[in-house]
């Protein structure tokens, strides 16, 4: 016979685990819809959707204003003391489906999951980019084509930066 | 209520299955580890990439410790396979596998999340008293053990399948069969290089079809949450479950999912070894094929296989089966399909057949 060890729980013990895992299991099944990509709650196969993701980069005007730069993924942009400088989307964004740009690809979990994914990914790639002076924001204009539909554009902006 | 609790709390049986489902967890867990591994970039930090961490980004490792966790995933599961250390690389595998799950909710899946739940659970079971590398292999009374954690492993299959059938049934573009629809006309292709006729696949995908086949995934997944825990429907459930997740294997792409759901099904199996016998004729060829095929395949353990004409009353072979009934010829087929899980596919098939050809003898 084995020699017992802190994984065998005695008869409360294993009321009180289970009490917990269940509560928690429950719980995350229960809330899924409070997390876009619906994470820890088994929602398998939930959509059938594409996005085509376009990628722009927001710039000083001369009039004062902003204009949106059309980007192929990469971008050169001069730093302060006037040295220009590259910069690519996927050095930071290595997701299989965001670091796509111009073609449709699944959106995996949904396309509200990859709605999510890519704001935050605006927001990170803003947040890093040593060198450019230049660029006050991303824009992505997202083709979607949701569970067979005709499809529909949405943007999203980075938060502003004030290199 | 309280006396099916107190039945759970206590109930002990053999764990020869549920070191078998240990194993072959293990198998998965290591090939998920290799996977991570080769996809892994050495140098790279949280800190060079975008991420979104579900833990506070004070709590992410470096690249090193990154590196050196992955690694241990493989050497835990390792651990897992062989059956030495099994229960506590169970459990430190679940606990490091849920943390790097955490440090990145773009590497989040639901089948490696759910793998990741059952090493969890099934640490907690005595599934290391058997299939252990280099031990003598142990009697019925040193197997037998506490099945609660098991038990609960099988209510986390069926939390999954509740919360995914749920999920659709609340999804006006799940019910409608949308979302089937397109799937199955862009997964055409894929199923196409598995070996799916392509007409197949552009008549599955067909609006009305789609429709259908969405109402029936929908309707198999509560299905089976309820169906795998009652006597009556088990069975059914079991094989019914099996078609429904080859028929995702062929069609999607679900990493490890479809291995880790048949393996789960193997807890479904009644704990307790050999109670159906194989009684054959050894001077008829039909019947010694048959016996060496049930003692290749028969991997649960469910058979007590014996030469004995006389028991085999002049059949090549006879199934005896728990309450004693009897059953030759293809009944008899069926009988051992429904108990060995390569031939399970077939049970249903072989059943139907038997019923229409030969009807069971009385025993």
């Amino acid at each position: 016979m084995a020699k017992p060890t802190f994984l065998d729980l005695g008869k409360r013990g294993r009321m009180g685990f289970a009490a917990i895992y269940l509560t928690i299991q429950a719980s995350l099944v229960l809330t899924a819809g409070l997390r876009p990509d619906g994470v820890f709650s088994f929602q398998m196969f939930n959509e059938s959707s594409r996005i085509a993701i376009d990628l722009g980069r927001r710039v000083r005007a001369p009039d004062g204003g902003t204009v949106v730069v059309v980007l192929d993924g990469a971008w050169e942009a001069r730093d302060e003391s006037g040295t220009v400088r590259h910069f690519r989307w996927s050095d930071r964004v290595h997701d299989p489906i965001l670091r796509i740009l111009g073609r449709p690809v699944h959106a995996s979990y949904g396309v509200a999951a990859q709605l999510f994914r890519l704001q935050k990914a605006l927001d990170d790639v803003v947040d890093h980019l040593p060198g450019d002076s230049e660029t006050v924001g991303l824009v992505a204009d997202v083709r979607i084509w949701q569970n067979g539909r005709d499809r529909y554009e949405t943007r999203l902006e980075s938060r502003a930066r004030y290199p | 209520m309280m006396s099916l609790l107190r039945r759970w709390q206590i109930e002990e049986d053999d764990t020869y299955v549920l070191s078998l489902v240990r194993a072959i967890l293990g198998v998965l867990l290591l090939l998920s580890g290799l996977r991570e591994l080769s996809i892994h970039r050495g140098d790279t930090s949280f800190d060079d990439v975008f991420h979104i961490a579900i833990i506070p980004e004070a709590l992410l490792p470096g690249p090193a410790v990154f590196s050196a966790l992955l690694v241990a995933q493989i050497v835990f599961a390792l651990l897992v396979v062989v059956g030495r250390w099994a229960r506590p690389s169970l459990l430190a595998t679940a606990v490091v596998g849920l943390y790097l799950l955490s440090c990145d909710r773009l590497g989040y899946h639901n089948n490696r999340y759910a793998l990741l739940l059952f090493a969890l659970l099934l640490a907690f079971s005595p599934c290391d008293r058997a299939f252990v590398w280099r031990r003598p292999a142990a009697t019925a009374a040193e197997r037998k053990g506490p099945l609660w954690a098991a038990r609960l492993a099988q209510l986390q299959m069926s939390i999954i399948y509740l919360a995914s059938g749920g999920s659709k049934l609340l999804d006006p573009d799940w019910r409608e069969g949308r979302v089937i629809g397109d799937r199955l006309a862009r997964a055409t292709s894929l199923a196409v290089a598995k070996g799916v006729p392509a007409a197949l696949m552009e008549v599955l995908a067909h609006p009305t079809l789609a429709s259908a086949l969405a109402k029936l995934a929908i309707v198999t997944e509560l299905f089976l949450a309820v169906g795998l825990f009652l006597p009556r429907t088990r069975t059914f459930a079991l094989w019914w479950g099996v078609m429904f997740h080859l028929t995702i294997e062929v069609t999607s792409q679900v990493e490890l999912f479809t291995w880790l759901s048949l393996a789960v099904y193997a807890l479904f199996a009644v704990p307790t070894l050999r109670e159906r016998q194989v009684l054959y004729d050894p001077g008829r060829s039909w019947g010694g094929f048959l016996a060496r095929v049930v003692e290749r395949l028969d991997w649960l353990a469910r058979f007590d296989i014996r030469a004995d004409a006389e028991a085999a009353r002049g059949h090549g072979f006879v199934i005896v089966e728990r309450d004693g009934t009897r059953a030759s010829g293809l009944l008899g087929l069926a009988r051992v399909a429904r108990a060995t899980p390569l031939l399970f596919p077939l049970f249903v098939p072989l059943r139907v057949l038997a019923r229409a050809f030969s009807p069971p003898e009385g025993g």
